[in-house]
């Protein structure tokens, strides 16, 4: 394959715990900063994370109202600043995200970015808080009110209903069943003071990752960063996840009013532990049910006619593999039958070496494609800095020579230590 | 010899090239310096078309059709499926199907002439048999299940119901299960006939690419001796008044979900006009509801609306309208204060200073679309079709003045026809 440029990674350790990784790309005509704060996913402290974001969006102590803090953000040419809390396996991020028009592109060759990143630091550092020091109680309120009904409203999405239930059933005593953004009956007792307590933690000991991706040189961006972000020193190690252990094999079916019913199928395939297992896995992915040429697709859609998708999805972090479906409400069993039959055929090496070569070819082609927008270069910093990776830039080749060294050998035996644990069905 | 036009924009540091083919095919290229490579075939002929004259004679598709054919045009001459050879050469495809129009794309890094053979070969050509149109439906009415189980996607449905009595745009676009039992292969074909003309296609791509090769795939597909031109879609006559001012459906969901709808007067052609007229409405309504509104502000803190409201303005052949969406208690209460505050604001107006502020907002949006390469191709792709481009779109944007957005909102925001459209959570959630 010909790639003429790959993404030019730097990494930066700011302060101990406190990491930037970034990327110098003229390609765009707007920039990207992530801040995140690494956290354990845990059912006790997700809900306040949740609703600390909420929190954070709304104002600061320098702009006292939602207005006021809008106003700011359109007078940076609409600069996008948005505060959300998202989930890496048995991780939770707290996660500060900036996107602003490129300094080139103003109409009046402002220093954008330095005056963005300061509204950025002004979002982190000042929050509005009472006289107590704590988050004013009455916003905190109506904030509760929002997030439960945010939360509640994942019913509106019956794939990300049912995904969330099958997690729920296949683990539930670990984290990974725990929702990102927090569970009502928990954010219903939090109180101002209890936002405060999740504040302080995020800003001086859970470890940061800074992402950046856009046109400023390393000067302007350390500028940036040290005038507005500065982080002190902490020494908060991220924590490894939970080994799932397989419960035997349950099948569980929900009611829901609805005109189709999504199926799940839950298995267990041990953690990857290095690279190169993840390589296998991203490999067995791309064959088994993550593209439309693969033998989901191709044969429980477009042979079968049992659905309009079937799509395997893996857990990064985790040794779990979900693969979902909608289907005719009386074709659960026959759908269910025939996405096994896939995956003993993958058990069997049952692919041709041309699948094989294709599905390496196009997970190296998402690698060194990367650079083609600036969400995929920022995401790909945060996935490093979670792994540990010190060395982002040399981490594409290793990847990519990783996944260059999957034998069929190595995907069949993956496949064979899959252990279908669970069937659900809603509706 | 170079045959395409250029067209560039150097404030923003973009241009691209531009030749009408002798096929009548339109052929836009797009250089820039990524690592990925996108083409998108547009056909302009979408899920509104329904009713049209051909050559004086009067012709119906049932509603889905064009979704329909969507899928059927990756089926190639032995009946494969062309997502395979796209595999074979590293491509990524995909296509949609909108009411305006239906699109075809693939990305890859690499083979990109081979992978824009086996795009220009499918769109050129229908291949498709009795039965596999017939297993097709199936897979089709899955699709439709799956819509039928989103609720803001019936929201918008009844909405559309309930302000037009029989515009396309009442229709779903990939149909209903029992209606896309009419759609059979002689229908498809008809469709494919009609529509599937050069010079009614057209081709976008982006990347590093030599236009001559592009010319070159161009000759391969499409004849220089095809003459055939487009179909005039007929639209039927629709009152300005709404046909019910108010539906209501229980399904699954966490709240009262609505959508309030005003019908606008529609404009007469889908041309720069309608496009200024557009971008006008968007900054009126930003500067009525958006974030930084005292409207928003203001009902936000009591509770009334929260980050799911939303303030649009659409206009599509034959329609234009208003739609406020978001989920809370009193979508009756709500609509009163949206009607009201749109009276209100059409005498009082608004501050040249945030006129100025929200325009430059604008501006910053607009640009992002450039940073997006595969939404920048589908762009151009389909602006071909609506007789400016994006640099147009850009320029025109610059120079909207405080009194054009002023006397578009007087004219436009009338609230005389208004409906409102209400999911209410079914009681029994699980079972």
């Amino acid at each position: 394959m010909s790639f003429e440029k790959l993404p030019g990674f730097r990494d930066i350790q700011i302060a101990e715990g406190v990491r930037l990784s970034y990327c110098r790309t003229e390609d765009f005509k707007s920039s990207l900063m992530t801040v995140s704060f690494v956290s354990p996913l845990d059912k006790e402290t997700a809900s306040g994370y949740s609703l600390l974001t909420n929190m954070l969006s709304l104002a600061t102590a320098g702009y006292k109202t939602m207005r006021d803090f809008s106003t700011a953000k359109d007078e940076l040419y609409a600069l996008g600043l948005d505060s959300y809390v998202q989930r890496r396996g048995e991780l939770l991020l707290v996660t500060l995200e900036l996107s602003c028009i490129a300094d080139e592109y103003t109409l009046d060759g402002e220093k954008l970015l330095y005056k963005a990143t300061a509204l950025l630091g002004e979002a982190i550092f000042s929050p509005l808080l009472d006289k107590d020091g704590n988050f004013p109680q009455s916003a905190v309120e109506s904030e509760k009110v929002n997030l439960i009904n945010e939360i509640n409203s994942i019913i509106e999405n019956k794939q990300a209903y049912a995904v969330k239930r099958a997690k729920e059933l296949l683990c539930p005593d670990e984290p990974f069943s725990v929702d990102a953004a927090g569970s009502a009956e928990a954010v219903e007792k939090l109180t101002g003071a209890d936002l405060r307590r999740y504040y302080d933690k995020c800003v001086n000991e859970l470890p940061v990752i800074i992402t950046y991706a856009g046109s400023a040189n390393e000067e302007y961006l350390r500028q940036c960063v040290n005038d507005h972000l500065r982080f002190s020193p902490r020494t908060g190690k991220p924590v490894p996840p939970v080994t799932h252990r397989f419960g035997g094999l349950k099948k569980i079916d929900e009611r829901l009013d609805m005109e189709e019913r999504i199926l799940v199928l839950g298995f267990e395939c041990g953690l990857p532990a290095n690279i190169y297992d993840r390589a296998v896995l991203s490999v067995f992915d791309e064959i088994y049910g993550g593209s439309s040429t693969s033998k989901l697709f191709m044969n429980v859609r477009e042979k079968k006619g049992l659905c309009y998708y079937c799509s395997s999805y893996p857990s990064g972090r985790k040794n779990l593999f979900f693969v979902v479906s909608a289907v005719e409400r009386d074709s659960a069993g026959q759908a269910a039958d025939a996405i096994i039959k896939e995956t003993d055929a993958m058990r069997r090496g049952d692919f041709s070496d041309g699948e094989l070569d294709q599905a390496k070819k196009s997970v190296i082609r998402s690698l060194k494609t990367m650079g083609s927008g600036l969400a995929s270069l920022t995401g790909y910093m945060l996935g490093q800095a979670l792994l540990g990776t010190e060395d982002t830039f040399g981490s594409i080749e290793k990847n990519i020579n990783a996944i260059e060294s999957v034998t069929r050998g190595d995907v069949s035996a993956l496949a064979q230590r899959f252990k279908l644990e669970l069937i659900y069905t809603l509706g | 010899m170079d045959l395409f036009i250029t067209k560039e924009n150097t404030a923003l540091n973009e241009k691209y090239y531009f030749l009408k083919h002798k096929s009548g095919l339109n052929l836009t290229v797009i250089p820039k310096d990524l690592p990925t490579k996108y083409a998108f075939v547009c056909c302009n002929f979408g899920a509104a078309d329904l009713d049209y004259s051909s050559g004086g004679v009067k012709r119906s598709l049932p509603p889905g059709t064009a979704h329909f054919l969507e899928h059927k045009m990756f089926e190639a001459r032995d009946g494969h499926d062309s997502f395979l050879d796209f595999e074979k050469f590293g491509g990524s495809a995909n296509a949609y199907t909108s009411f305006e129009n239906t699109c075809y794309f693939f990305s890859c890094s690499d083979n990109f002439n081979e992978n824009l053979r086996v795009l220009l070969s499918a769109v050129s050509g229908a291949h498709f048999t009795k039965r596999s149109v017939d297993r097709e439906r199936r897979i089709i009415a899955r699709e439709i299940s799956m819509y039928d189980d989103t609720p803001s996607a019936n929201l918008s449905h009844n909405l559309m119901n309930a302000l037009y009595r029989s515009h396309p745009i009442t229709k779903k676009i990939s149909g209903t299960a029992e209606g896309i039992k009419q759609i059979t292969k002689p229908v498809l074909m008809q469709a494919f006939k009609d529509f599937y003309v050069p010079e009614n296609l057209s081709l976008a791509v982006c990347g590093k690419i030599d236009k001559d090769l592009i010319v070159a795939a161009a000759d391969e597909f499409f004849l220089a001796s095809s003459a055939a031109f487009r179909p005039t879609t007929l639209f039927p006559d629709e009152p300005e008044t709404v046909v019910r001012q108010t539906v209501t459906e229980q399904a699954p969901a966490a709240t009262n979900l609505y959508s309030v709808g005003f019908k606008c007067v529609p404009s007469g052609k889908d041309d720069i006009e309608a496009m200024k007229r557009g971008y006008a409405m968007r900054i009126a309504l930003t500067l009525v509801f958006g974030r930084s509104s005292d409207f928003y502000c203001k009902n936000y803190e009591k509770g009334v609306l929260n980050e799911r409201f939303y303030a649009g303005f659409t206009q599509t052949r034959g329609t234009a309208f208003m739609t406020f969406s978001g989920a809370g208690d009193d979508p009756g209460l709500i609509a009163e204060m949206i009607t009201e505050e749109l009276e209100s604001r059409r005498k009082t107006l608004f501050g040249k200073e945030e006129f100025a502020r929200e325009k430059k907002a604008t501006y910053a949006d607009s640009l992002a679309l450039f940073d997006i390469a595969e939404d920048l191709t589908a762009a151009y792709a389909a602006d071909v079709f609506d007789g400016y481009d994006e640099f147009d779109c850009i320029e025109a944007l610059k120079a909207l003045d405080y009194d054009y957005i002023c006397e578009t909102f007087r004219s436009t925001a009338s609230t005389a026809a208004r409906a409102i459209s209400v999911i209410t959570p079914t009681t029994d959630e699980r079972g």
